[in-house]
């Protein structure tokens, strides 16, 4: 993650809902369990913030929020990961895997990061696959495929294509007489 | 007879040193090229090869010399000579792409890493002169551009550019555990995440650039 | 920027070509010419009808001026490409072994020294077309092994290393990162030094409310059948990830049964 780096700095803009544990406070506007939705950035900071830190028991502290897992890590979402790689559509995410590593970052998800792995594995052997196509149509399933990477992916796509067809290019061209 | 002696030994020694003076060539020429290579797929950037250049570099001006000594009386010589320039001139061209291309990659990751270069002394030493001057000028003129267009508005506590704490670093420090692909000089071992990994000679592997730092830099392995 | 995008992955394939042209190659001089000293190495008197080893940039020039006869090397012979051609479809899990820029030299050369081949030069790249597409199907296949911590190859060649070589930098680079994040968390609690600057007050105080796997073990898990397995010579190069506390890893099981693409006898 580096300070300067635009992709890192919109993936942290994403929003996922909290579930607010303050207590009322005067003129506190937020109440008990109310759902509110935050940038990551903030669920972070604030999630990991406790309510009062002069209370030295971990078991009686609590943190203000409480983080709920935002759609795309719910089990749904990972079981069908875990049965058709292929098909996921990551488009609407733009930032997956970034977000794959800030969520495991800040709950230790070794599960969830061993899933993910496998499925990058998959969709990149297949992207690789689909990147030799010197044409640029691709038909029906793959079309689909395609539409549905997210930002990571499309940019892989984009530089083995780039490489690949680099190389035939250079393949067929002849020399010039001169030097 | 003894003149016939020294003559012997001279022409022997001088003999000699040519030719070892055409193996520092060829060698410093594939220097060069790995030194190239390397800049290019390692992360961080690497001591610059302050003595290889300079020899490379007057070598390079005797040649310019005899391009324009050459040059000025082509049209009295025979063909010879043209064909002579003609190599001559693809050479240094070569050469020339060699060393801009080296310097190009040396001066984005420079740029990329200027604030933590110099910061720390042992990055400091693997900059020559020149790009440690270039290196002050660029960092000058990019904090004025800052401060002049937004810095200066922040409040004094956040005016900073080198924190280090929080969530995200400040200064970019180059990522050592970037894959490179790497070939094996001899059998050895390597240490990954605890684990050992086993190479065999002329085996061509990828791993993080981290785990194999030590035995690039003895030349044990090459980088492709 | 100093150096363009495309050139901080990979190199390009004219960039390859320029390494391959500093190869030694014996040429036939046609005339006599004087030798010179150049900045690389001398170049040596040609005598006609006489064999020197110069390199291909400079035979290069010499031909194009036609001064010289380039002598083939001998594995741009019709009868060993055959044979390679043999090895690779006989060994699908091995890439034969050719010469490190076969592709860039026999490129350089079929485009502007065709007289000078035996063999009939129409064949010659038919078979350089069939071995380097056995040879891309075989890389694409090992490739779908790829974990983060690293990938054996032998027997390609600068080309078709280069070729690849963004696409496994960047899922390379990918994996370990998502490896890393979950092992951040660990490591701080631990007390370890980890390169990346994470916020130390995170991960001491998040609640087991929700968490995926509860890190429960120490630091110190060897893999015992793994790494025995690794060690020993007819074994599966290709990695299974390794981190320093698994649970269970999928890829175990996989290990075994894996293709072995990129095994080594």
């Amino acid at each position: 993650m580096s300070y300067y780096d635009i992709d890192d700095i919109i993936a942290d803009g994403q929003v996922c809902h909290g579930l607010g544990y303050l207590n009322g406070q005067p003129g506190e506007p937020i109440k008990e369990n109310v759902k509110i939705e935050l940038p990551l950035w903030l669920a972070q900071i604030l999630a990991t913030q406790l309510i009062d830190p002069s209370q030295s028991s971990q078991e009686e502290a609590q943190p203000i929020l409480k983080l709920i897992e935002p759609e795309f890590f719910s089990k749904q979402f990972l079981n069908f990961i875990k049965s058709n790689s292929y098909k996921t559509n990551l488009s609407p995410y733009l930032f997956y895997y970034k977000l794959v590593c800030k969520w495991a970052n800040m709950y230790n998800d070794t599960e969830l990061v061993d899933l993910i792995s496998k499925m990058l594995v998959d969709r990149a052997s297949e992207i690789n696959d689909l990147s030799f196509k010197l044409n640029d149509q691709f038909t029906g399933n793959n079309q689909e495929f395609l539409n549905g990477l997210d930002g990571f992916e499309k940019a892989l796509f984009k530089t083995s294509h780039a490489s690949f067809k680099d190389l035939k290019n250079w393949l067929r061209t002849s020399p010039n007489s001169a030097s | 007879m003894d003149f016939n002696d020294i003559l012997k030994d001279f022409e022997t020694t001088s003999r000699s040193r040519l030719r070892s003076d055409d193996t520092l060539r060829t060698e410093d020429l594939q220097a060069l090229t790995q030194a190239w290579i390397q800049e290019r797929t390692i992360p961080e950037v690497l001591p610059y090869e302050e003595d290889l250049l300079e020899r490379i570099l007057e070598r390079m001006r005797k040649q310019i010399e005899f391009i324009e000594l050459n040059s000025i009386e082509l049209q009295k010589h025979e063909r010879e000579i043209k064909l002579l320039l003609v190599i001559v001139e693809s050479e240094l061209d070569r050469v020339q792409f060699l060393i801009r291309s080296y310097v190009r990659t040396r001066l984005m990751k420079i740029d990329q890493f200027s604030v933590y270069i110099r910061s720390n002394e042992q990055e400091l030493k693997k900059l020559s002169d020149n790009e440690t001057v270039y290196m002050e000028r660029h960092l000058d003129l990019l904090m004025e551009l800052y401060n002049r267009q937004f810095l200066k508005n922040l409040p004094e506590s956040l005016q900073a550019l080198d924190e280090g704490g929080g969530l995200v670093n400040m200064v970019e420090k180059p990522d050592l555990h970037k894959p490179v692909f790497v070939k094996c000089g001899e059998n050895g071992m390597v240490m990954i995440e605890g684990e050992e990994v086993e190479l065999e000679k002329e085996g061509i592997y990828v791993m993080r650039y981290s785990a194999v730092k030590e035995l690039v830099k003895m030349g044990s392995m090459i980088v492709l | 920027m100093s150096l363009p995008k495309q050139l901080r992955d990979t190199f390009t394939p004219k960039e390859i070509s320029f390494l391959a042209e500093q190869e030694p190659i014996m040429i036939l001089p046609r005339y006599s010419m004087h030798g010179t000293t150049l900045i690389s190495a001398k170049l040596p008197n040609l005598r006609a009808l006489h064999r020197e080893s110069i390199p291909i940039w400079l035979a290069l020039i010499l031909k194009r001026q036609d001064k010289c006869n380039i002598v083939i090397p001998d594995w741009l012979q019709l009868s060993y490409l055959q044979q390679k051609y043999e090895d690779e479809i006989q060994n699908p899990n091995k890439f034969s072994k050719l010469p490190w820029h076969w592709i860039t030299i026999s490129k350089l050369l079929l485009d502007s020294a065709v007289d000078d081949f035996m063999d009939p030069v129409y064949e010659i790249r038919s078979l350089i077309q069939d071995l380097r597409e056995v040879r891309l199907l075989k890389a694409r296949r090992g490739l779908k092994e790829l974990n983060e911590v690293y990938l054996q190859l032998d027997g390609l060649s600068l080309i078709e290393i280069n070729e690849v070589r963004p696409f496994v930098l960047k899922v390379m680079n990918q994996l370990r990162k998502l490896k890393e994040s979950s092992k951040i968390g660990e490591q701080e609690m631990y007390g370890d030094d980890t390169e990346i600057g994470g916020d130390t007050v995170m991960s001491q105080d998040v609640d087991d409310d929700y968490a995926g796997v509860q890190i429960n073990d120490s630091v110190g898990i060897n893999h015992g059948s793994n790494s025995a397995g690794r060690s020993g010579a007819g074994n599966s190069y290709l990695n299974d990830s390794h981190t320093r506390v698994q649970g269970d890893s999928m890829e175990d099981d996989d290990s075994d049964s894996d293709d072995d693409i990129y095994r080594k006898d």
